[in-house]
Formats: structure tokens, sequence, C-alpha cells
């Protein structure tokens, strides 16, 4: 069977890839454990981690994760996730289990979760009209042709007739004493109904179930494992078949012993029954699907994604609407929204100072900046509009650590070695993020200092966005823009996040504030039901 | 079987969240003074009080209608509600005391005895309760009282009673316990169900020989301890859905007796309250419920019942006559009775939703399907931007809720700033509400906000002043009339440094 991979076209490989230095400074180590939440089996950590730096594999996931945002399609895809998954329950099951009359159900019912993952995983794909993107509809295909194999055709069938009689078998157990008897049942009605008759009258709304904690494991005991033996007995051809059927299709090799890179769930690839091309799209799509839904809370409220475009000959960049992510998931869940910004860097601008008072925004701007790039990058929807980025060849960040007073001379001196290397290796398509670097040393010298690096940095013609007290550096040349974090001006408690190019204007603080409130007339009349 | 006195087609939820501003209601209109004279002491009855009055907001004119002719029995018939009130209560007690104990059980074995008792000592309850209707009922009128005490009768026959009790001495298994069950997950059994067994004990017994093909049987031997808990634990799931079902019959009829103690406690309440105000010389009127959107307030002799339980005498009564107004903008006088009068007007408004009777002579008003309050919280409120902003946000979770037809009751709302930015939120918000025919009274000292208004001559607007007597005296009353520039602040700087003291300790009765 031929399936294409829905994330590295023309079967480019890929290494396992290590968390990137910048992650921790940007946050991404968070928004990465935040998208990947619940997705530890497929070992999604590489694919974030890891930016191709080819454009034309970040259209083409750009592509595949556009088509997934059909909301149809994306339930689809997670209808068939969510089979994979419960089908790897019942194989875990299946291997645990001691007695083999159990282990042959959960055999059969891992199978026909199978089966119907991908059955109706073709089912959807087909109703749709048509697959836009490469990645979707060379799967599609491949999928079809697999479906139609007698391979398919005899497990899907076998499995379903199978599970169809167990589920029709009935029996009766007759307790007395220390005896029991198994059998056939002759449909003797239930008795509990006869009492809930006589004192329907009194029902007033519901009462308390009393659920009573019978230890459901699902392992037998040996009384139970008798009885269905006795069930076996009752229905011998049935329990024949299935131990020939199982045989056929789910005989597989014990687990490896050691953990894989590629994620728990292509462990299970090694059953017969299980296509690995299914497999592995099982695990790549999940890329897709983790970002969109780690997303979907966000644009539900409102927040705004776009995939951006790459800059070309004119190297401007751009992006308006636009938040840090990791910051604006932790405001989530409290129920509040992050600020949004923007930024742009047109013609000769290569940097953006940021200046202004503390705990306005300023280094979320900068991580904001960061995201997007190492977003864009995998080929990620962006927070955003109106987003024009450069495909970067690497992201650095040199942000200000709070370390011990003792160690302050080498680690100024670490800082410079760490800059030097910096700037040795990046070049114009590089990102670098900067954040109150030399904050530890005297004004004279962090200008100094500043300055010299500013020179560099601007001979390199790298994009940097750099938080710094040095209102000087803000008017350095033509290649600098100067923006600055504002607070509301009669509050200074009252912090608005933004970073704007120019000074926040003078709107009157009751009036500020009423509009933070929504209070104001226009707002009120927009919120207001009629 | 069903109470249905607090309304005709549904019980009353006393656990059902409160509006999320009641407890702003609450204390603004100072209701727990009102819900103690209901309560008497009495927790349960203070619970249920305050539960019907911040959840009254909403009822509407059937539901109000429905509580004021029950309410009409239960003033005529006194006795007989304590005494049925009473006569519920024991028997809860009894469960309490007696039965509570078997609720722990962790088998269906327990919860079954458990179940089988309690369904034993809840059908002698509930005969006294059928005695008690079969007495009392030719003295209720009301439609609520009629329906409950003629379902007493009809549902609770010798008959059926007879039938019920010989049902719970069946739940004994003598011959055994046939189970039925199918394959589940993991072909364990699954859907265990105790079967009627044939008539006939004996076919439990035919025991067939072994290695037949229809039967397969085996012993657990009598050192298998293992083997032994798996049986009682299969006998456990079989029996599981029964206990359940006669558990859950003795939970219904409980139920049923605590839905009864619920929906009667407010009536008590209603006697408590009617005697105390009684006492203190208050008016008393049975309140007329207007549409919703009819923006009408009519009221002669309307007070603060609160006010009058706290000094044990009547308080300041006011009339009131508005029509299609859904601005009301109190000004005037500082302790010249403006908030003791929107006080009054905000509880008369709930004691009328909840379906009690109105302090006053008269009263009628349109109801509303929720009321919120908004007041200032502190009595001298700085300038300080902390308490504005706390202010505006509390204005806007009200703005989250609002509905046309609202009730929203302003007291000196938008002063935590300067009187030019006040009133300009102030007439923005109003604005906004007016359009959005939201009912609002304002009581505020805004007075670029109120002159601003009154210059607009809008049709829908009503403009109340307290009255302030030549002599600079306070009357407390408040008349319709249009905002005059000063609030009088310097009189009573003049009153508190100037003349005897007797004379503040009356105005500080308002404070």
């Amino acid at each position: 069977m031929n399936f294409p991979s829905l994330l590295y076209p023309g079967s480019m490989p890929h290494s396992a890839a290590p968390e990137p230095g910048y992650f921790r400074d940007l946050n991404l180590d968070q928004v990465v454990a935040a998208v990947t939440r619940g997705k530890r089996e497929y070992a999604l950590e590489a694919y974030f981690n890891h930016i191709p730096r080819n454009a034309d594999v970040v259209r083409f996931r750009q592509a595949v994760m556009r088509e997934l945002e059909d909301a149809a399609l994306f339930e689809i895809i997670e209808r068939f996730a969510n089979r994979m998954r419960e089908m790897r329950v019942k194989l875990v099951q299946a291997e645990r289990h001691y007695y083999l009359l159990q282990r042959q159900r959960a055999l059969l019912d891992a199978m026909a979760q199978y089966c119907e993952a991908v059955l109706e995983l073709h089912r959807n794909l087909a109703a749709r009209d048509t697959l836009n993107s490469d990645g979707l509809r060379g799967f599609s295909d491949g999928l079809t042709a697999y479906v139609n194999s007698d391979r398919f055709a005899e497990l899907s069938e076998g499995v379903r007739r199978l599970l169809d009689a167990l589920g029709e078998v009935r029996y009766c157990i007759l307790l007395d004493g220390d005896r029991v008897s198994v059998r056939r049942s002759d449909g003797e009605p239930d008795y509990a109904p006869r009492i809930e008759k006589t004192f329907a009258r009194f029902r007033q709304g519901d009462a308390e179930e009393h659920g009573f904690s019978f230890t459901n494991l699902p392992q037998m005991n040996h009384v139970e494992a008798q009885i269905l033996e006795g069930v076996a007995h009752l229905h011998g051809e049935l329990f024949a078949d299935i131990e020939t059927f199982c045989g056929r299709h789910a005989a597989a090799e014990p687990p490896p012993e050691a953990s894989t890179d590629n994620g728990s769930a292509l462990i299970f690839a090694r059953y017969p029954f299980i296509e690995d091309g299914v497999a592995r799209f099982d695990r790549e799509v999940q890329f897709y699907l983790a970002w969109l839904g780690f997303i979907a809370p966000m644009r539900r409220v409102g927040l705004r994604f776009s995939y951006p475009d790459f800059a070309g000959a004119v190297r401007s960049i751009r992006a308006t609407q636009t938040f840090d992510i990791a910051l604006a998931d932790k405001l989530l869940a409290d129920e509040h929204l992050p600020v949004l910004n923007g930024f742009r860097l047109d013609g000769a601008e290569r940097v953006i100072v940021v200046t202004g008072p503390n705990q306005g925004g300023k280094t979320t701007f900068a991580r904001t900046f960061g995201q997007l790039h190492h977003l864009a990058g995998l080929g990620c929807c962006v927070p955003g509009e109106d987003v024009r980025l450069i495909l970067c060849d690497a992201v650095y960040t040199h942000f200000e650590r709070q370390e011990q007073l003792a160690t302050r001379r080498s680690k100024l001196e670490d800082d410079l070695v760490r800059l030097h290397e910096t700037l040795a290796s990046a070049s114009g398509d590089s990102i670098l993020i900067f954040n109150e670097i030399f904050d530890s040393t005297t004004y004279d010298d962090a200008l100094y200092l500043s300055s010299q690096i500013l020179t560099r940095l601007l001979e390199l013609n790298a994009r940097c966005v750099w938080v710094t007290f040095l209102d000087e550096l803000s008017h350095f040349g033509k290649e600098v823009v100067s923006m600055v974090s504002s607070t509301a001006p009669d509050d200074p408690t009252a912090r608005t996040y933004k970073i704007e190019r120019r000074a926040a204007d003078g709107l009157a603080y009751a009036l500020s504030l009423a509009e933070k409130h929504r209070l104001t007339r226009s707002a009120l009349l927009q919120r207001l039901p009629s | 079987m069903k109470v249905h006195l607090l309304h005709a087609d549904r019980d009353f939820d006393l656990e059902v969240p409160l509006p999320m501003h009641a407890a702003a209601v609450r204390q603004d209109l100072e209701l727990d003074t009102l819900c103690a004279a209901m309560a008497d002491g009495d927790d349960f009855l203070m619970q249920v009080a305050q539960q019907l009055l911040l959840s009254a907001a909403g009822n509407d004119v059937g539901t109000v209608c429905y509580r004021q002719r029950v309410l009409d029995d239960c003033l005529d018939n006194p006795e007989a509600i304590r005494e049925l009130y009473a006569d519920v209560l024991e028997t809860l007690d009894t469960e309490r005391k007696s039965l509570r104990f078997w609720t722990f059980g962790h088998s269906p074995a327990s919860l079954l005895y458990r179940g089988t008792k309690l369904m034993e000592m809840l059908l002698d309850r509930l005969k006294l309760l059928r005695t008690f209707a079969e007495h009392n009922a030719q003295r209720f009128e009301s439609e609520g009282f009629s329906r409950f005490f003629g379902m007493l009768q009809q549902e609770l026959g010798d008959e059926y009673l007879a039938t019920a009790e010989s049902q719970l001495e069946t739940l004994q298994f003598k011959h055994g316990m046939l189970i039925g069950a199918r394959l589940g997950d993991g072909n364990k059994g699954a859907a265990y169900a105790l079967k009627e067994t044939p008539v006939g004990g004996n076919w439990l017994h035919r025991l067939l020989p072994g290695k037949h093909p229809d039967e397969y049987g085996f012993r657990v031997d009598a050192r298998d301890q293992e083997g032994h808990s798996a049986l009682s634990e299969l006998r456990d799931r079989g029996t599981e859905t029964l206990a359940n079902s006669v558990a859950q019959a003795g939970e219904h009829v409980l139920e049923f007796f605590r839905q009864l103690r619920t929906e009667l406690a407010f009536y008590v309440g209603a006697l408590n309250l009617r005697d105390t105000l009684r006492e203190c010389g208050g008016d008393l009127c049975r309140p007329a419920p207007e549409a919703p959107s009819s923006g009408r307030y009519a009221a002669t002799g309307l007070y603060d019942p609160c006010l009058t339980l706290n000094t044990g005498k009547a308080a300041v009564a006011n009339d009131l006559q508005a029509q299609d107004k859904t601005l009301l903008i109190v000004t005037g006088a500082n302790r010249g009775g403006k908030s003791t009068f929107l006080r009054a007007l905000g509880t008369a408004q709930l004691m009328l939703q909840a379906g009690l009777f109105a302090p006053a002579q008269t009263f009628s008003s349109a109801l509303c399907p929720a009321l919120f309050t908004h007041y200032k919280r502190e009595e001298d409120a700085g300038m300080d931007s902390g308490k504005f902003d706390e202010e505006l946000a509390r204005m806007s979770a009200i703005a989250d809720s609002l509905v046309p037809d609202s009730l929203l009751l302003l007291n000196e709302s938008f002063a935590a700033t300067n009187e030019k930015e006040g009133s300009e939120i102030a007439a923005q918000v109003c604005d906004a509400l007016l359009q959005k025919r939201i009912r609002v009274v304002f009581v505020t000292h805004l007075y670029s906000f109120a002159h601003a208004m009154h210059a607009r001559e809008l049709p829908q607007v009503l403009f109340l002043r307290a009255e302030r007597q030549d002599d600079g005296g306070r009357s407390f009353r408040i008349l319709p009339a249009a905002p005059l520039k000063t609030s009088f602040g310097r009189d009573i700087y003049e009153r508190v440094f100037t003349k005897p003291r007797g004379e503040v300790d009356i105005t500080s009765r308002i404070a």
C-alpha cells in the first residue's frame, strides 16, 4: 500500500529533534507542552521542535492545516483518532488477559475498532467532494486502495460476524448455596420493574442512583472464568471459529522493552491486522489536530489566526492583532483575553527597540515576535491577521535572567561570549530577540555595549526585537523602529499592555475606564439584548 | 405525587443557584431583616425565605397569582398550616434519627434492607397525611391546596396501600436466585438482572447430568474463600437493580416530604411576617402584578418593611404613580429618605413577585424578569481609582445579565469620580439602558446628569425629589419634582454642628 507522509512530502526523512535553545525564553516549551497535552502516545514534540527550513514543506503543511480547519473534516479525523486510541486500549488489555477466552474477545474488539476506524474514515473522506491539499489527497487515495483490498475485506467481515454472534449470547446463572449452574436463557422477565411500577407514583425527579463499588477490573476471577467456560460449552462452534480467526490476524510478538522516539502509538503497528501507512497517518495528522485543537478555544473567543505569507524580495514583515500564545493560553483558563498588538518592519527597517514602563507587556511583545517566526516555520497558522514574515533559518534569544551577585562579572563575560557566537552564526534570515541584556551593568557600559552590538546587528541585516531601558537605542537610525509600552494616562495601575509606535493618546481617565468596562453608550448598546 | 404549592406545574427548587447578583440585592435591600422576621429564629425558614425572595424576580403573573391564592388559604387557616408543617418535620426527623445509618451500607443487600424498612415507615406516615387531607380539604379554596389534598386522597387509597405493603414482604429469596446475563466487555458477564422465577420452584432444582449440552454446573469448594466472595458479588450484582428500585422508591417518598417541607416553609414564614408587621402597625395589602412592559408603578402608603421591623414602628410611607416610565430619577436632600424609598420600592417589588403581600395600602407594579441593585459601596467614597474601577466592574457585570424590562436600582452610582465625569458616564449608561427598555430607578447626586436629562423632556423619564420643607426640615417624603441644584449638604452640616442633638437622632434612623 502506498501512503505518503503528511508532514514530509517527497519522503524527506526527519531526525529526532531536541528542544531548541530559545524555547524556554519564548515560553514555547509551555506551548508545546500544552499543545501535546493528552497526546503523549504520538510523541509530537519532535514535530513541533523542528523547523524544516524549506519553503515547499511549509507550504505543503499550510495547505493540509488550512484544509483541516474545516470543522467537519477535523471531526472526521478526530473520530478516526479516537477509534484508533480505543483500539490500542483494547490491545493493551488483550496483552494483559490471563484467560484465553477473554484475550480473544479483546483482540476481536480491537480488530473491530480498527476496521470501523478505517471504514468510517474512508466513507467520510469519500463523501467529501474534493480534498485540496496534496497531503490529504495522497493519503485518501492510498486509503481507498487499501479499503478495496481483499485482505481488508476478509478482516472486517470476519470480525463483524463473530462479534455479532457473541452479542447474541444470553444465559442464566442459578445460584444456590455453593452450587452454580450455567444454562441457556428462556427469556424470563426481570423482577425489578414490578417493584418500580408499584411505587412509580411517588417519583419526584431523579433519585440518587446507589452506585455500588464493584471492582470492575477487566480481568475475571476464577468463578467468572468458569462461568464463561460454561457459556463456551453451550456455544462450542462459535468459540472454535474465534480461535482460528485470532490466530490468523492478531498473532503478534510481545511489545519491545524500550520505548521508541516515535511514540507508543506506533508500537502497535506490529499486529498483522494494522496497516503501517494507516498507523503513520494516525500519528502524523495529530500534528495538525493538536495545533488546531489548541487554538480552537482562542478562536472561539474571537482571537484571530492566519497563515503567514513569506516575505519575498521586498523583505518587509508585519502582523496585526497578534499576541503571545503562551500567555493567551493561560489567560483563557481564567477567562481573560490577551491584549492584541502589531508590528511592522518596512523597507530598511530591521530592529524594533521596545521601551517604556515595566510590567507593560514588553517581554510579551518580544516573545510574540519570536513565537510567530518559529510557529510559521512549522507550517502552522499563527496568532494575528495580515501576517507576513520571513522564513527564518534560526531564532536566537538572549534574555536577562536573575543570577547571583557573585557571578555577575563572569556572567557579563558569558553573555558577551554568547552574543558573539550568535552574531557569528546568525544570518540575514535569522530572528534575534534581546530582552534587557546588560541590565546589570552601569548605564554607560550598557549603552556602549548595546551600541556596539546594534551596529553589528545592522551589518548582519537580521531582524531583531530588542527590549531595553536605554531610550537612546530607539533613535539609532532609520533601521530602528521605536515602540513603547503604555499605561492608562491617569491610572498607572491600569496597564494597557499595548505596545505602540506612538505615545498613548490623552483619553480622559474616567472614560477610558468606562471603555475598559464596556460601559460607554455605544458599547452598552452593543452588549445589551433587545 | 407532587407538592406544587409554589408553582402550579413544577416543584420549587431550593437548590437552584441564585442569580449572580442576589448577594448584592440581599445586602442593598437589607433583606436579611425581612427574612429573619419570616424565619422567627428557624434556620430552614430563613433559607427558604431568602431563596424565594432572591429568586422572585422572573416569576410571571400566573405564578404570582397562584401563590397569592394559596397564601390566602394559609392566612385564613394558620393553625392547620402550622400543624401540617409540624407533621412533615416529624416524619423527616424519624427518618434521620432511626434510618439514616443504613444509607452507608455498601452492598445491595444492606441497601435492600434499609429501603424496605424506610418504605414501611413512610407508608404509615402517608396514611396520616391522607387523614389530614380528609379532615381539612373543605376549608381550603385555592387551586393549589385543592389539587394537593385531592391528590393525597386519590393516590393513597386503602387498596393501594395494602398492595404496596404486601410487595415489600415478598422481597426475600428462599429458593436461590436466578440471574440473567449476557456477554459484555472482555466476555465478562454483563447486564446482570434478577429474574422472576417460573412458577413451580422445583424447576430451579432440576439438576441436569454433567456434560449435558444445555447445562454446565460446578461447585465452589467450602475452603475457597475467593470463590465464595465471587459468588456473593454475583448475588449483589443480581440484586443491585432491585435494591436500587426499592431504595429509590423510599427516596422519592422522602423527597416528597422534603419538598412539602420546603414549600410549606414559605407560607409558614409568611404567617410569621404578617404577625410581626401587624404588631408594628404596618399596613399589608394584596399587590397587583402588571405586565412587564407596562412600565407601571402605583403605590399608596408604601413603606420599607425592614426599617419598620428594625424600629418596631411604622416607617414613613410614600405614594407613587407612574405609567410607561422606564427611568425614575430621584434627587433631593441628603438624608431626605431617598435610600429608604428606593429600598421600599425594591423590597415591595420582590415581595410582590414572590407571591407575598406588599408593605403598602395599595401596590401594583410591572413584573420584572430580573432585579439588580448597584449601590455605592461606601458612604464617602474618595476619588481613588480603585473604587471607581470597582464600581464600573460591578456595573459591567450587571450589564452582562440585563434583559429588557429588568429592574435596576441605582443608588449614588458613578459617584466615585468627579461630578463631570460621573455625570457623563451616568448619561451614557442611562441612555443605553433607556433605549434597551431596562427599568431604572436612580437615586443620584449627579446634578449635571439629572439636569441634562430633565432638559431633554423625555416622556419615559420621571423625576422625583426628596421633600425639603421651607424651614430646612425633612419629611422623608418623595414627590414628583425636577432636580434642584444643590443636595442640601449644607443643611445637614448646620444641623449636625449647630442644633441640639435630639434632632440628629431622627436622621440617623435613615442611615
